[in-house]
C-alpha cells in the first residue's frame, strides 16, 4: 500500500463509522418521538 | 433495522476496497483517481434526489398531498447536502490534479448554477408566508428547476472543452479497469442506499413537525382573532 493511503482509510472509516452511529441515535429519537405521538393521540 | 446494517457495513466495505483492492487510474497523479468512488456518487445521489423532488412536486400538483410536498422538501434538501458534498470531492481532485480548488471548468461552473438554483428553491420557501401558497410555488419550482439539471449535468460539460476526466472515468466505456468498475458499482449502490436512509428520516422528522406545530398560516390567523378579541 502506498503512503499515507492507509491514514486516509482510517481517516474515512472513522468518519463513516461517526456518521452511523449519529445516524443509528437519530433514528432511535425519532422512533421515541412518534411513539410518544401516537400515545397522545390516543 | 437490517437495512440499515447492510448500508453501514456495505458502505464500509466500500471504502476498504476503494483503498485496498481497486486499482490507482493510469494517466492520474498518485491516487487521485481513487476520488472517483466517492465523487461520482456524491453526484449521481445529487441527480437522483432532485429526479425525486421534482416527482413528489408533480404529485403534490396534482393531488394536494401533504406527503408528496414532505418528499419533494426532503430530497431537495438532500440534493443540495450532496451536490455540495461532489463539489467539495471535485475541489479537492481538482488542487491534487491540476493545482486549484477552483479552475471556471464547465463542470465546475454548472454545478455552481445548479447549487444557486436549489438554493433559490428555499429562499422561495422561506420567503412565502401562506403554507398552500408556499407549496405550489416551491413544487412549480422544482418542476422547472429540474428541466435544467440534464442540461447542466450531462450536457454543457460535454459539449465544451473541459479538465474533467471523462474517458478513464466512464463505466460506460469498455476501458475501465474491472476492479475499479466493481468498487464503482458497489459505492453507486452503497451511496443509494445511505439516501433512502436519509430521505427516510427526514420524512419521519417532517411528519413528526406537521403533528406537533400549527402551520405558520394557522398561527397567524390564532393571532389575528387574538386581536381581534
Amino acid at each position: 500500500m502506498k503512503e499515507g493511503l492507509d491514514f486516509v482509510l482510517a481517516v474515512n472509516l472513522v468518519i463513516w463509522s461517526g456518521l452511523a452511529l449519529y445516524l443509528f441515535i437519530l433514528d432511535r429519537k425519532i422512533k421515541r418521538l412518534e411513539e410518544t405521538a401516537a400515545n397522545r393521540r390516543q | 433495522m437490517i437495512a440499515k446494517v447492510l448500508v453501514t457495513v456495505w458502505m464500509a466495505i466500500i471504502i476498504v476496497a476503494a483503498f485496498l483492492y481497486a486499482n490507482a487510474a493510469v494517466g492520474f497523479p498518485g491516487e487521485t483517481s481513487r476520488i472517483l468512488f466517492f465523487h461520482v456518487p456524491q453526484a449521481w445521489v445529487a441527480t437522483l434526489s432532485f429526479l425525486i423532488s421534482m416527482i413528489g412536486s408533480c404529485i403534490y400538483l396534482a393531488r394536494r398531498n401533504l406527503k408528496a410536498d414532505n418528499l419533494a422538501l426532503s430530497a431537495a434538501e438532500l440534493g443540495l447536502l450532496f451536490c455540495l458534498l461532489a463539489t467539495a470531492s471535485g475541489s479537492i481532485f481538482a488542487k491534487a490534479a491540476w493545482g486549484s480548488f477552483w479552475n471556471w471548468d464547465p463542470r465546475e461552473t454548472s454545478i455552481v448554477i445548479l447549487l444557486m438554483i436549489y438554493g433559490a428553491y428555499f429562499a422561495l420557501r422561506s420567503a412565502v408566508g401562506d403554507p398552500e401558497k408556499r407549496r405550489i410555488f416551491a413544487a412549480v419550482y422544482s418542476i422547472l428547476a429540474f428541466v435544467t439539471v440534464p442540461f447542466l449535468v450531462f450536457v454543457v460539460p460535454r459539449i465544451t472543452a473541459s479538465l474533467h476526466p471523462e474517458d478513464t472515468m466512464n463505466p460506460a466505456r469498455p476501458g475501465m479497469d474491472p476492479k475499479t468498475l466493481k468498487v464503482f458499482l458497489g459505492s453507486l449502490l452503497a451511496y443509494t442506499g445511505l439516501f433512502i436512509w436519509l430521505l427516510r428520516l427526514r420524512l419521519r422528522l417532517l411528519n413528526l413537525e406537521g403533528m406537533q406545530e400549527p402551520e405558520f398560516g394557522a398561527r397567524e390567523n390564532m393571532d389575528r382573532v387574538g386581536e381581534e378579541q
